[in-house]
């Protein structure tokens, strides 16, 4: 990937033409005049190179832009990649972005506008609450895609059957992590520390559930606002009540450090399990090294290493080409974590092999997928089940981990 | 080709003929040009301007500052969400229901404006806002916490299920109808009485205005708006969760109505367009756009005040004025008829006292005003003179003693309901509304006179529309009384001062006051107006109102004024007839230090 | 009650004070209420911790070079944003909207300067975050020298205004046509006053900072409780801004004992409403000016 191919990475495709021709008839509202003739689809461009339009759903502005924009990279990797080798049947990838601002709110416009140009497949957008806002407007559309969000919900194919979770989701986290602090480390007084979030409050379901399952109650839930001053508060409640091991799902890092800096203070170190937030390597600047050393983070089986394994050649070559793009420096797990690599390829891959384009081929195709390997595991799909990672390559890894050389800024050590 | 366009705006139907032509093309707009997504951004604008239009009421003309407007569109949102997904409510009695709710909340907010200035008024509601955000996590039985409220189902009329285009029709029927009726309650005495609360406080109240009551018919009414407004947007989305409503979201509003023009009718039409096509325009500049929101917001307030709106009326009017038109409108008619007589009410002020912090103003003063008669109050400056007029109009509470009018008790009024009595009055400055015309300005006087409701002011019935008129033709003969009339539709602020006092008068005499307070009406006016002046006192009693004057313009006070009260810090130094008063050993030598001698004339 | 609480309702009213200080240094003698000051306090606290992080310099240098930054920028604010529309009207409201936009401005830059990571900032030495127990709670070193300095900013602040130039200020505040009458410059008032209401901002910044870290969140959380605890204690005064700062910080570390997060807010939100029914002026405000 080239220099200046990267200044382009804030662009729009192909899209420009469109919005200024929306402009033209902007609204619909003044003018009345012009006819749908004038509408859509790039003239001239799109003929010579019959480029493969694909939906690009990125925040560029908005208060999560700074947290989400890079997330993206792997995705634009696989672009390169498949371009290098001469596209999708022959046509490149075109990317049409959209500006979501990670709001919900503007979803149901931004996948409108991409319907509008034709696009009916798409990358994106990130987040839970983005990605079910999305997919009221995409399901009824048929437009195939993938959205980086691990609600459990979203890898339901009755429900949004063109819609593909290339990533683990909230319930396999919840699995991994209650089983590992229940079942290999033995505690029995397990407590939760939850951010005020629909995600914290999915993930905290799944873990009573599975506690549930193995006979168990948490001691003690603890959910707290995100602005919320300090936590001591809440972590001393927690320790207080007993616990032993903790899950901790908290997605902000401000978050993260003044619970683990709370415990620190309390001189209280459980083992910690949680979401894989907490893998971003601001955090080393923000809580000291002995207050990181029982913590865990949910991850791939493919992007961590022990003592015998290490991550293979595919994904090795992935972290380098990773890491060249300095926005991903200090979040590489959570890049490396995103599902638009794996979702690209498998796509090509259908694609090539039904030799069609149409969502309705592709859904039957990749519905079928088996044993798929990806960057992140092995992905499998069915009709019904549209989560592609099987538990079995979830694991939790260590986060100080990422201090190690051998991380390479995007892995980890697995959790013994 | 300047004829032509000469021509074109000299044509008396222009606004409206652009006006129409404007609607027609949007109503068939989507037949030919109207895809998905054109719909559904233009369906959303819809929802949103609906929204502005609202706050607009409330903060653009009734200066109100709401930081909570998003929340009211929340519970819009999901009370018709709910109803509609959870009790399988028809879309009609769910937007009722939304309405209602919102502005029951809306209610709730506005309560605190009982007792709170403007700045403490903004953060109550920007509280509101955080804990109904808080509320739509938190009360997952009722909400569904996060998840939101999922497959909301389109509107139905008999059986059939809009589709996005008739949804489309729908919200811009709701947004003409809405901009009609604004119209026409801001064209009624509703909307003279929230700009007055605006402007001038003191000049509402003194029409008999209630500020707390006027505030929170805005509030409420802006926050019906905004939850039917909510209805539409949770029918629009099909699903809505709590981060739909975020804690900008509230702001934005302000935004867009600050930008299209506060305080103008088409501004939040104006501002939601510009902020919904600006991103369009900025494509390239796509990250940058928050800041240059901010940046041409700041411009914007620094140097057009009044939005796009008002800009380009500035601009519209320069046009006018280069091509030679008049940009004052013509006066309108109305049914001429005499002026009615007025029962004057006999004032009775018995023992009042008033002390500011350790300084007695008001020293156990006596007043009795017969009916029908002019009675003067006179004495040095700081004598306690417009003390007294404040004391009995309402503006400062009394300490001691009792004030009756017409034997009815009025010592612990507001002074609003002391105004709807029948005491009316002016001030030391006029306290006229600006940038309203000077007939706006008399109209407010009519605020009590006048008795439809608001409902029918917005729906123009014709009811209200009688008494408007009559209004209208009592206006104009007080304007005419008070030798304005050809004045009457420049801007009250741009009157030279004489004038304004005119004006003020005029304003309190369509209040139609058995008790009419001047405050030293004689001040700063030419040798010409002070004759016309005392011209209307005498034709003011000659209808027979009851008029006190604090005057010091002595010769003026002996030409018209049958008794005289002199005060001297704040004690009776004298009362009668002027010359039994004016010869008074006591109040001579009291007017010694001022060095004014009785029967000079100027003050 | 637990002593814990007592110590995080201090040290998080402590926060809420200094921001709430801000507000009432700039709204004295201009009557504004500064939207921008969630951003300016954030500014603060980045540009010290970048100040440390960057170029290492020590802590006072750092926090030095924050307080004369974010003051200038409350003066360039003051000038663009702020002066400009009092000037046209002094009892208007245009200048909601102009700060308002000054925070959007602000806001934004920042975001594009830094990143989305949070920035730790640590205490000046010999100070820590490390706690000790004293009377049965767990306090660090920090906590003790941040309540103290609050304290000591508060009494300083006040006591200015008993001093002739504080008194000009109050002058202006009750009203500005008369203390220009009697030689006072407002004008030149509302510019220092926005250039220390500034700095007052940063110090919040760089004192919250080593507890809640630097980044580019930390604006719009303080802002609201800031504003509260500006009203609660009676906005233009500093002694009711550190009682209401303990008073909403004590409250919100119980909620946090007893309630769940959304409820959490209500109860703030219904102390403040309450303080402000009984008392339309906060604690220690006064009643605005007559209006005839």
């Amino acid at each position: 990937m080239s220099k200046g191919d990267r200044g382009g990475f804030g662009q729009r495709g192909d899209g420009r033409l469109d919005r200024r021709d929306f402009l033209r008839t902007a609204g619909l509202i003044g003018a009345g005049a012009l006819g749908p003739a004038s509408l859509l689809l790039p003239q001239g461009v799109a003929r010579a190179a019959d480029p493969f339009r694909l939906g690009w759903v990125r925040p560029t502005t908005g208060r999560l832009a700074s947290s989400f924009h890079m997330l993206y990279v792997g995705g634009l990797i696989a672009v390169e990649e498949i371009n290098a080798a001469g596209g999708i049947m022959g046509r490149p990838i075109v990317r049409v972005e959209e500006d979501d601002e990670a709001s919900p709110a503007r979803e149901p416009a931004v996948v409108k506008k991409l319907q509008e140009l034709g696009i009916r497949h798409m990358a994106g957008p990130t987040g839970s609450s983005q990605s079910l806002s999305s997919l009221a407007t995409t399901t009824p559309a048929k437009i195939i895609q993938a959205s980086y969000a691990n609600g459990a919900e979203l890898g339901d194919g009755t429900k949004y059957p063109y819609h593909y979770q290339f990533t683990f989701n909230t319930n396999q986290q919840a699995e991994i992590s209650v089983r590992y602090l229940v079942e290999t480390l033995k505690v029995k007084k397990v407590g939760i520390i939850q951010e005020n979030t629909a995600f914290g409050e999915q993930a905290t379901a799944a873990s009573r559930a599975i506690l549930t399952k193995l006979g168990l109650e948490p001691v003690k839930v603890e959910v707290y606002p995100l602005n919320a001053p300090d936590l001591n508060t809440y972590v001393s409640n927690l320790r207080k009540a007993g616990a032993e091991g903790l899950i901790a799902w908290i997605a902000s890092v401000p978050g993260a450090a003044m619970a683990f800096n709370a415990m620190h203070a309390q001189k209280w170190q459980p083992p910690i399990t949680g979401h894989n937030g907490l893998f971003t390597e601001s955090l080393f600047d923000l809580v000291p090294e002995e207050a990181l050393k029982s913590v865990y983070g949910t991850n791939y089986r493919t992007l961590t290493w022990t003592d015998s394994e290490f991550p293979g050649e595919k994904q090795v070559a992935f972290a380098k080409k990773l890491v060249a793009f300095p926005e991903t420096k200090g979040s590489g797990v959570a890049v490396a974590n995103a599902p638009f690599y794996d979702y690209l390829h498998a796509l090509k891959m259908v694609i090539e092999g039904e030799k069609s384009f149409e969502p309705d081929v592709i859904k039957r195709a990749l519905d079928n997928l088996k044993g798929y390997k990806g960057l992140l595991g092995t992905v499998s799909f069915t009709p019904q089940n549209h989560t592609g990672i099987p538990t079995e390559d979830v694991v939790l890894a260590s986060i100080l981990s990422g201090k190690n050389p051998k991380s390479a800024g995007v892995f980890r050590e697995r959790a013994k | 080709m300047a004829s032509t366009l000469r021509a074109l705006l000299e044509w008396p139907h222009l606004r409206r003929g652009l006006l129409i032509g404007l609607c027609v093309v949007l109503y068939v707009a989507p037949l030919a040009v109207g895809t998905e997504y054109r719909l559904f951004i233009a369906t959303q604008m819809g929802v949103y301007i609906l929204v502005a239009i609202g706050l607009n009421l409330l903060n653009g003309y009734g200066g109100q500052v709401s930081l909570g407007h998003g929340a009211l569109v929340a519970i819009g949102a999901y009370a018709a969400a709910l109803t509609m997904v959870d009790l399988h409510w028809s879309f009609w009695p769910a937007a009722l229901l939304a309405m209602v709710m919102a502005a029951g909340v809306g209610l709730l907010m506005a309560l605190p404006a009982f007792r709170l200035s403007t700045w403490y008024f903004a953060l109550i509601t920007l509280g509101f806002a955080e804990v109904i955000a808080g509320l739509l996590t938190e009360w997952r039985a009722l909400t569904h916490g996060f998840a939101g409220v999922v497959g909301i189902p389109a509107p139905k009329a008999f059986g059939y299920a809009f589709t996005a285009r008739d949804l489309y029709w729908f919200v811009l029927t709701l947004v003409v109808l809405t901009l009609v009726g604004m119209a026409n309650l801001l064209n009624s005495r509703f909307g003279r009485a929230l700009v007055a609360v605006r402007d001038n406080p003191v000049a509402a109240t003194a029409s008999g205005v209630s500020l707390v009551r006027i505030k929170i018919f805005a509030f409420v009414l802006s926050a019906a708006v905004a939850g039917l407004a909510g209805a539409l947007f949770a029918v629009q989305k099909t699903v809505i969760t709590p981060e739909d409503f975020p804690a900008d979201f509230s702001v934005f509003f302000l935004l867009v109505i600050v930008l299209g023009g506060s305080g103008r009718l088409a501004g939040p039409v104006v501002g939601a367009l510009v902020f919904f096509l600006v991103p369009e325009l900025l494509t390239a500049l796509q990250s940058w756009r928050l800041l240059i929101y901010g940046g041409a917001l700041l411009l914007l307030m620094l140097y057009a005040p009044h939005g796009l709106v008002g800009a380009a009326e500035g601009l519209w009017k320069k046009l006018r004025a280069r091509l030679g038109l008049p940009n004052i409108p013509p006066t309108p008619v109305a049914a001429d008829a005499p002026i009615r007589a007025i029962d004057g009410a006999q004032l009775s002020v018995r023992d009042v006292s008033k002390r500011f912090g350790g300084v007695a103003a008001l020293a156990s003063v006596d007043l009795d005003v017969a009916p029908g008669v002019t009675h003067a109050i006179v004495g040095p400056n700081g004598s306690g003179k417009t003390t007294l007029l404040n004391m009995i109009s309402g503006y400062y509470r009394v300490d001691q003693g009792a004030i009756a009018v017409e034997g009815r008790r009025t010592e612990n009024l507001a002074p609003h309901a002391i105004a709807r009595a029948g005491v009316g009055r002016t001030f030391q400055t006029p306290r006229l509304l600006p940038h309203l015309s000077v007939l706006e300005n008399v109209l407010l006087g009519a605020f009590t006179a006048e008795k439809h409701s608001w409902l029918s002011a917005a729906l123009a019935l014709p009811a209200a529309r009688r008494e408007q008129q009559a209004s209208l033709a009592e206006a104009l003969r007080y304007l005419e009384f008070v030798g304005l009339r050809e004045r009457a539709m420049e801007l009250a602020g741009e009157l030279p001062h004489g004038q304004q006092r005119l004006a003020e008068i005029a304003r309190a005499l369509v209040g139609r006051p058995k008790l009419l307070m001047l405050d030293e009406p004689a001040a700063g006016l030419s040798l010409a107006e002070l004759d016309r002046l005392g011209e209307l006192i005498a034709a003011i009693r000659g209808i027979g109102a009851t008029v006190v004057i604090v005057e010091h313009h002595l010769e003026l006070v002996a030409d018209i004024c049958s008794r005289v009260t002199a005060l001297e810090r704040g004690a009776v130094l004298a009362s009668g007839a002027p010359q039994d008063v004016f010869s008074d050993q006591a109040v001579v030598s009291a007017y010694m230090g001022a060095h004014v001698r009785i029967g000079e004339k100027g003050a | 009650m637990d002593p814990d609480l007592i110590v995080n309702g201090v040290v998080a009213g402590s926060l809420y004070a200094l921001v709430a200080m801000g507000f009432n240094i700039l709204y004295r003698p201009t009557n504004v209420f500064n939207f921008a000051q969630g951003d300016l306090v954030m500014l603060g606290a980045m540009i010290c911790a970048s100040a440390m992080a960057l170029w290492s310099l020590p802590w006072f240098v750092g926090a030095a070079l924050a307080l004369a930054a974010v003051g200038l920028l409350g003066l360039i604010e003051e000038r663009i944003a702020v002066a400009p529309v009092l000037r046209r009207s002094a009892s208007g409201h245009a200048w909601v909207i102009t700060t308002l936009s000054f925070s959007m401005i602000i806001a934004n830059l920042v975001g594009r300067i830094w990143g989305p990571d949070p920035i730790a900032v640590r205490p000046p030495p010999p100070l820590t975050t490390e706690t000790f127990e004293l009377f049965g709670a767990n306090v660090s070193s920090y906590q003790i020298a941040l309540v103290a300095a609050t304290i000591a900013l508060a009494a300083g602040v006040e006591s200015f205004y008993r001093t002739r130039a504080g008194k000009a200020v109050m002058a202006v505040a009750e009203d500005r046509e008369a203390a220009l009458l009697r030689g006072i410059a407002p004008e030149s008032l509302s510019r220092w006053s926005f250039l220390f209401g500034g700095a007052i901002a940063a110090l919040a910044g760089v004192l919250a900072a080593p507890l809640l870290y630097a980044s580019i969140g930390l604006g719009p959380s303080l802002l609201l409780k800031g504003f509260a605890t500006a009203a609660v204690g009676g906005i233009g005064s500093n002694r009711g801004a550190l009682i209401a700062g303990y008073v909403i910080g004590l409250v919100e570390a119980l909620a946090a004992v007893v309630l769940s997060p959304g409820y959490q807010m209500a109860a703030t939100f219904a102390v403040m409403l309450i303080v402000l029914l009984i008392r339309p002026h906060g604690l220690f405000g006064h009643p605005e000016a007559r209006s005839v």
